[in-house]
C-alpha cells in the first residue's frame, strides 16, 4: 500500500511538473540573426525585452527559406520567422500567413510605422511582412586603409574607383581592395546589379521589358572580370568573407547593410573604436552627372496562423506571437537597443526621429550615400531563385573567362525570355 | 505418383528449392522479413514511387494543388541544355573519383598487407577520414583549399611552386578536382577494408614461390594479386559508382555545385530544383532519371553478387 502511494504520489509530481512544462507558452522563432556570433547576445537581448518566452530557432540566411518551407510543409511549430524583403514574394505562396492590417489595424500600424518603411512587407495589399529593420545595400568603405593608401576622397566615377582600388593594392599588396561578391548566386547578382545601374543599364527598362542584353551590362561584365583579373578583387568572396576581411583591414570597399558596422566591430577586434573607419558612400557611376544608386534592404518578420497567433480562435494583438512581433518591431527602445549595438536602422518613425539616431554620423552617412534605392529586379519575380541562378551563372561565367561578356550578355537575356516564357 | 509417395520425394529431396524449408520454417522466413520489408515499403518504396508520381505534376510553392502535366517535366529536363550538362559532370566526377579511389585504395591495401612494424596502428588510423562525418571532412578541405587562407596554398606559395594563391574552390577544374579529392580521401579506408581483406584470402606462398622465381613486384602484382581480386574489383567498382552517382553532402559542403556548376551533379541539380526552385515535379523528374542512371550499374552489381552466389 505504501508503495503504491509512492508511486501515485510520484506519477502525480511528475504529471504535474511535465504539465506545467507544457502549459508554459511560447513562440517558436525561426530567424537567421542569432546563427551569427557577433549578433546572436543582442538579438537574444532584444528578444528578452520582449517579455515573451520564446523557443529561439536559428538558421544560416542561406538555408533560411528552405528551412521555413520544410517546417510549414512537414507541419512542426512555428510561429514567427524572419525573412528579408526581398524574399516576401515567395513567402507570400505560404498557406496561414497573417496579414498584420488584421492584427494590429491598418491606422494602428501607419500612426507609428511610415508608409514607405511599411510598404517593404506588403504584397498585394497585405502586410504580411512587418518590417523589423531597414536601409539599404550601400558601398562601405574603409577610411582606414583608405588613408593608408594617402586616398582623401572617396570616388565618384567607375574610373576614380579603380584608380583608389589600384592605389589601395599598391600600398597592401596582399589585400583584396574590393570585396566583390563572387561566391553565392543571391550576392554576386545582387553585385551585378549595382554596377549595372552605375553603369546606367537595367535588366528590365521603364516599360518592364527584358534589356539585359545591353551596352551596360557588357560594359558592367567586364568591369567585374577586369577587377578580378587585375587583382583588385578575388574569386571565392561572399559576405561573410567580406565581412572578416574588412574589419581586419584587408579590404576598401564592400556592398552591405547598415549592419556592416556591428561586423566591422566585431572582426577587428577593437569594437566601437573602429566605427570611425566605416563610411558609406554613394556607388561610384560612370559619369558625374549620372545618379547613384543602392538596393532597397530589409529584415521583416513574418507571422502565421497558429494557436499562438489567436485568442478564442480569432487573429489579436494580445496574442503571444503578436506581443513578440509587436515587442520586437514598434519597441523603441528595443528598436533603439538594436541599432546602438548593431547599427540596425529602426522602423518606428519615433526611433528613427530620436537624436540616438538622427545626430548618430553613421546613418547621416548612410542616408546620403543612398543616392536613388531601387528595389532587387529579380526578387520580386515569381521562381525569382530561376532568374538570380541565371545572372550569377553567366555573370560568373564572364569573370572566369569561359565566356565573353557579349556572349554572357546574349545568354542572359535568352535564358531569361525563356524563364519568363 | 500419389500424395504419399510425393510427401517421401520431397522428404527425401532437401535440395530441391521449395521442398528445402517446412511450412513453419517458411513461415518463420517470412516472419522475419516483416520488419525489413516493412522499412523497405516505408522508406524507399513509397518515396520512390511518390516521386515518380510527382514527376508527372507541376508542384511549385505558387501551386496550391499538384497539376497534372503528363510528360512535360520529362521534355523540360531533356531540353534544357544546362540542366542536361548535369550527367556528363556527374559521369566525370563518378568516373574520376571511383579509378581514383580504387588506385590509391589498392596502393594502400598493398602496403597494409606488408608485415611490418606499428600496422596495427596505422591501419586504426587509416579508418579515420571514413569515421569522420563526410560533412566535417569537407569543411576541413574547404579550408585547406580556401584561395586566401587555406594550408595548401601556403605550402605551394613556401615551396615555391606557384607566385600566387590558386583559387581551387573557384575555378571549374579545380573545384571539380577538390570534390573528387576530398570523396578519395573518404572513400580510400573502405576500398582498402576490401582490397585488404581480398589479399588475406590469398596464399602468400604462391607470391613466395614467384620471387623464388624470379618475378618483381610488379609483375606479382599484375599476374597473380590482380587477378586474384577481380571479384574484388567488380564488387568495389559497381559500389563505388552507386555510392559516388548518390554523392551529394561533401560537394554542396565544398562548392554547392558552382563555379557555373562546374560540379552541379545530379544531387545537386534535384536539391536545387526542390528547395531553390520549389520546383517539386522538375526535381522529382530529374530524380526519376537519375534512378535509371544508377539501374545499370546496380543491375551489373546484383548479378555479379548472384553469380558468386
Amino acid at each position: 500500500m505504501k508503495t503504491k502511494k509512492r508511486v501515485l504520489s510520484s506519477l502525480v509530481f511528475a504529471a504535474s511538473i511535465f504539465g506545467a512544462h507544457a502549459a508554459d507558452p511560447q513562440v517558436t522563432f525561426l530567424n537567421w540573426v542569432t546563427a551569427e556570433p557577433s549578433n546572436q547576445p543582442i538579438v537574444q537581448g532584444l528578444i528578452d525585452q520582449t517579455g515573451v518566452q520564446a523557443d529561439v530557432l536559428s538558421s544560416s540566411w542561406g538555408d533560411m527559406q528552405k528551412n521555413v518551407f520544410l517546417r510549414v510543409r512537414t507541419k512542426q511549430e512555428l510561429d514567427v520567422f524572419q525573412s528579408s524583403a526581398k524574399w516576401l514574394p515567395t513567402f507570400a505562396q505560404l498557406p496561414n500567413l497573417v496579414d498584420f492590417n488584421e492584427v494590429y489595424g491598418q491606422e494602428y500600424l501607419e500612426s507609428l510605422i511610415s508608409p514607405a518603411v511599411l510598404a517593404s512587407g506588403r504584397y498585394k495589399g497585405k502586410q504580411y511582412g512587418m518590417p523589423w529593420n531597414t536601409g539599404s545595400i550601400s558601398l562601405v568603405s574603409n577610411t582606414k586603409v583608405l588613408q593608408q593608401a594617402g586616398i582623401e576622397n572617396s570616388p565618384t566615377t567607375i574610373d576614380e574607383f579603380v584608380e583608389t582600388l589600384k592605389a589601395v593594392k599598391t600600398a597592401q599588396p596582399e589585400s583584396t581592395p574590393y570585396a566583390m561578391m563572387t561566391k553565392g548566386n543571391n550576392l554576386i547578382s545582387s553585385d551585378f546589379q549595382l554596377w549595372l545601374w552605375a553603369h546606367g543599364g537595367k535588366i528590365f527598362d521603364e516599360n518592364d521589358k527584358l534589356s539585359v542584353n545591353s551596352k551596360a551590362t557588357i560594359d558592367t561584365l567586364n568591369f567585374m572580370k577586369n577587377l578580378v583579373d587585375e587583382d583588385l578583387a578575388s574569386l571565392d568572396v561572399d559576405r561573410g568573407a567580406a565581412r572578416r576581411m574588412f574589419g581586419q583591414g584587408n579590404t576598401a570597399f564592400y556592398f552591405d547593410a547598415p549592419v556592416a558596422r556591428g561586423f566591422a566591430r566585431d572582426f577587428s577586434g577593437e569594437g566601437e573604436k573602429y566605427d570611425a573607419y566605416v563610411v558609406p558612400v554613394q556607388t561610384p557611376v560612370l559619369s558625374e552627372e549620372m545618379t547613384s544608386h543602392s538596393m532597397e534592404w530589409g529584415h521583416l518578420l513574418i507571422m502565421l496562423k497558429t494557436p499562438n497567433s489567436t485568442v478564442d480562435g480569432s487573429l489579436s494583438k494580445e496574442s503571444l506571437s503578436a506581443k513578440f512581433v509587436a515587442g520586437l518591431t514598434m519597441n523603441d527602445s528595443v528598436q533603439l537597443d538594436y541599432f546602438t549595438n548593431s547599427g540596425a536602422i529602426p522602423v518606428t518613425q519615433s526611433a528613427r526621429n530620436n537624436p540616438l539616431v538622427t545626430q548618430e554620423k553613421y546613418i547621416v552617412d548612410w542616408n546620403e550615400s543612398l543616392g536613388l534605392p531601387l528595389r532587387n529586379e529579380l526578387s520580386v519575380l515569381k521562381n525569382s531563385s530561376n532568374y538570380i541562378a541565371v545572372v550569377s551563372e553567366e555573370t560568373q561565367s564572364v569573370i572566369l573567362g569561359k565566356k565573353t561578356a557579349e556572349e554572357a550578355a546574349a545568354e542572359m537575356e535568352k535564358r531569361i525570355q525563356r524563364l519568363l516564357k | 505418383m500419389d500424395i504419399a509417395s510425393r510427401k517421401t520425394v520431397g522428404k527425401q529431396q532437401p535440395t530441391n528449392a521449395k521442398g528445402s524449408l517446412k511450412r513453419s520454417d517458411r513461415r518463420f522466413a517470412y516472419a522475419i522479413l516483416v520488419p525489413a520489408m516493412t522499412a523497405f515499403l516505408i522508406m524507399v518504396a513509397y518515396p520512390f514511387f511518390d516521386a515518380m508520381s510527382m514527376s508527372f505534376f507541376q508542384y511549385t510553392i505558387y501551386d496550391l494543388e499538384p497539376i497534372f502535366i503528363g510528360f512535360d517535366n520529362f521534355v523540360a529536363v531533356l531540353t534544357d541544355p544546362y540542366v542536361l550538362g548535369s550527367w556528363l559532370t556527374t559521369a566525370i566526377f563518378v568516373v574520376g573519383t571511383t579509378l581514383l579511389t580504387m588506385t590509391l585504395g589498392l596502393a594502400w591495401a598493398l602496403l597494409m598487407y606488408q608485415d611490418f612494424k606499428g600496422r596495427g596502428v596505422m591501419r586504426t588510423l587509416t579508418l579515420l577520414p571514413w569515421i569522420l562525418p563526410s560533412t566535417v571532412s569537407a569543411f576541413v578541405w574547404a579550408w585547406m583549399l580556401n584561395g586566401k587562407y587555406g594550408i595548401v596554398n601556403v605550402m605551394l606559395l613556401g615551396a615555391g611552386f606557384i607566385d600566387s594563391p590558386i583559387q581551387f574552390l573557384s575555378e571549374d577544374i579545380g573545384a571539380m578536382l577538390a570534390v573528387i579529392l576530398t570523396r578519395t580521401w573518404i572513400s580510400i579506408p573502405l576500398f582498402m577494408s576490401f582490397f585488404l581483406a581480398g589479399l588475406q584470402g590469398m596464399d602468400y606462398q604462391q607470391i613466395e614461390a614467384a620471387r623464388i622465381d624470379g618475378a618483381g613486384n610488379l609483375r606479382i602484382v599484375k599476374r597473380l594479386i590482380l587477378p586474384h581480386l577481380k571479384p574484388v574489383f567488380l564488387v568495389t567498382g559497381a559500389l563505388g559508382m552507386i555510392g559516388n552517382l548518390q554523392q551529394f553532402d561533401i560537394i554542396y559542403a565544398l562548392t554547392g555545385g558552382g563555379p557555373v556548376r562546374a560540379t552541379s551533379v545530379l544531387s545537386i541539380e534535384v536539391f536545387r530544383q526542390a528547395f531553390e526552385n520549389w520546383d517539386l515535379g522538375m526535381a522529382s523528374a530529374i530524380g526519376v532519371l537519375w534512378v535509371f542512371t544508377l539501374m545499370p550499374i546496380v543491375i551489373f552489381y546484383l548479378r555479379s553478387l548472384f553469380k558468386e552466389d
